[in-house]
This record gives C-alpha cells, structure tokens and sequence, in this order.
C-alpha cells in the first residue's frame, strides 16, 4: 500500500488486514522500491498515482513492470487521467482504483486481481 | 472525532494499540509485524508528522514507539514530549543508533538502542502495556 497520506494509509491497510492480508505500508515511492528490492513476498502494489518525490505511481508502477514482473498493480487516482495514461501498466479493467477510496472497492478489485492471476497461471 | 477524554480511556481500558514511528521502512516493517504477531494492532508512520497526525487524530495509542532521528519537522524527542504533555496515559519508547548523551527524557518510559533485539523489545512493549492496563484499572 503505497499512500502519502497516513490516515488515509492506516484506514484501507487496516481494513484489509481486517480481510485477512498482509499489508506492507509505504509511505513514498522510495520506500516501495527499498521494500521491493529486499525481496519481500509482493503479490500486488497498490498505489496512488500522484506520490511526492522525484517518482509518482506512474513510474513506480514502470519500475514494477521491469525489476517484479510478477507483481500485479493497481494505480489510485483521478480515474479518467489513471485510465489513459495506464492503459498498459495495469490488468485492463482491474488496475485503476478511484479516490477517495472505497474499502469494499478496494478489496474486491483485490479479490478479482488474485482470481485473474490464479486463473492465468492455470492456463 | 472522539474527545481526549474518551481517548484517555480507550488507552486505560485495554485498546492494545501500537504506534511505530520509525522512517527506515525496514525496520518499521520488521518491528510492526513482530508486534502485530503478539495480536497487537500496530499503526506505521514514517516520521513524527505523520505519527503526530495520527495522535491528533481518533486512533486511540497506548504506546508510542518512536525513533528519536527522522527526517522531518520534528523529532522523537519533540514528538515524546508532546504525548507526555497531552497523552499521559500513552506510554513511550524511545530507539536511537546513539545512546542518549544525557539521562532518559521524562517523557520516555525505556530506550532501546539500535541495531536492538527485536524480542526484547515486544517484550518490553508488552510490558509497558501491561501497565496501561493496570493503571486503567486502579482509576
């Protein structure tokens, strides 16, 4: 859960550990990537498009693409910009999130997320 | 957004509510699920902003956990002294790479050293917690 915000970060990480995942927080983009890069089990980055510093999730979501193809990713944001610009970043109608986020959204955006993965790997 | 009043009392009551003030995220992950696997429900920030935004906020913190060096307006030691003032119930932990030049601040309630012993500092914490909920108890 990649989210400037910390309130905004602490309620959907701990709604979704509520559900029963895992959930690593990172508060920048810098911090995903040293999270990612210490070879943590990542199954799905879920991140905000506009993050501070010198990377957003637009680049993240690039950087994830290239060094953990494995991993899914979901791009939160203003949808309409999320969606042109993501279009091949993400799983097409599973990557983008709207914000303000809603919890059930999000998790069942989730939910569908891993489904697809499992179903892809079965094939 | 409930009153401070209220809050005073989820901290005596039980409400096992860690807050990890720590901006090497490694760590801070390392520490919050060893902490969360003891059943304690830990709030991660990266800075002391972040964890003063979260103690202005609803949450309800029995412990503050905080790392005295981070980036940022203030530091552990700003950011201790605050939840003594206002938090009183709220117990704090202070982390450093550097031992403390002078005695523990008032505010501090224990100091661990870093790199520290990760179990014995949960244990520390439930210690701490413990006493939260004794001193709910006797008011």
């Amino acid at each position: 859960m990649v989210e400037a915000d910390v309130l905004v970060r602490l309620s959907i990480s701990q709604y979704l550990r509520d559900c029963g995942y895992r959930v690593i927080e990172a508060a920048s983009t810098d911090e995903a990537i040293l999270v990612l890069q210490d070879g943590v089990r990542v199954d799905i980055v879920l991140t905000d498009v506009q993050m501070p510093g010198a990377m957003d999730g637009f680049g993240l979501s690039q950087w994830v693409r290239s060094n953990r193809p494995g991993i899914e990713v979901i791009l939160a944001g203003s949808v309409n910009r999320a969606v042109s610009a993501a279009a091949d970043l993400c799983e097409e109608n599973n990557g983008v999130l709207a914000k303000p986020y809603d919890p059930q959204v999000v998790l069942d955006r989730i939910r569908r997320l891993l489904a697809s993965r499992a179903d892809r790997r079965r094939d | 957004m409930k009153s401070s009043v209220a809050r005073e009392t989820a901290v005596q009551e039980g409400h096992r509510t860690v807050l990890v003030a720590e901006d090497d995220v490694l760590v801070r992950l390392m520490i919050a699920d060893a902490l969360r696997d003891q059943g304690l429900t830990v709030i991660e920030a990266a800075n002391a902003d972040e964890a003063l935004s979260v103690l202005q906020s609803s949450a309800a913190v029995s412990l503050l956990l905080t790392d005295i060096q981070m980036p940022g307006n203030m530091d552990g030691l700003v950011l201790a002294a605050f939840v003594h003032e206002t938090l009183p119930a709220t117990k704090v932990i202070l982390t450093s790479g550097v031992h403390p030049k002078d005695s523990l601040p008032a505010a501090a309630h224990a100091f661990f050293l870093k790199p520290y012993d990760v179990t014995a500092l949960v244990g520390q914490v439930k210690e701490l917690l413990t006493d939260c909920e004794s001193d709910g108890k006797r008011r």
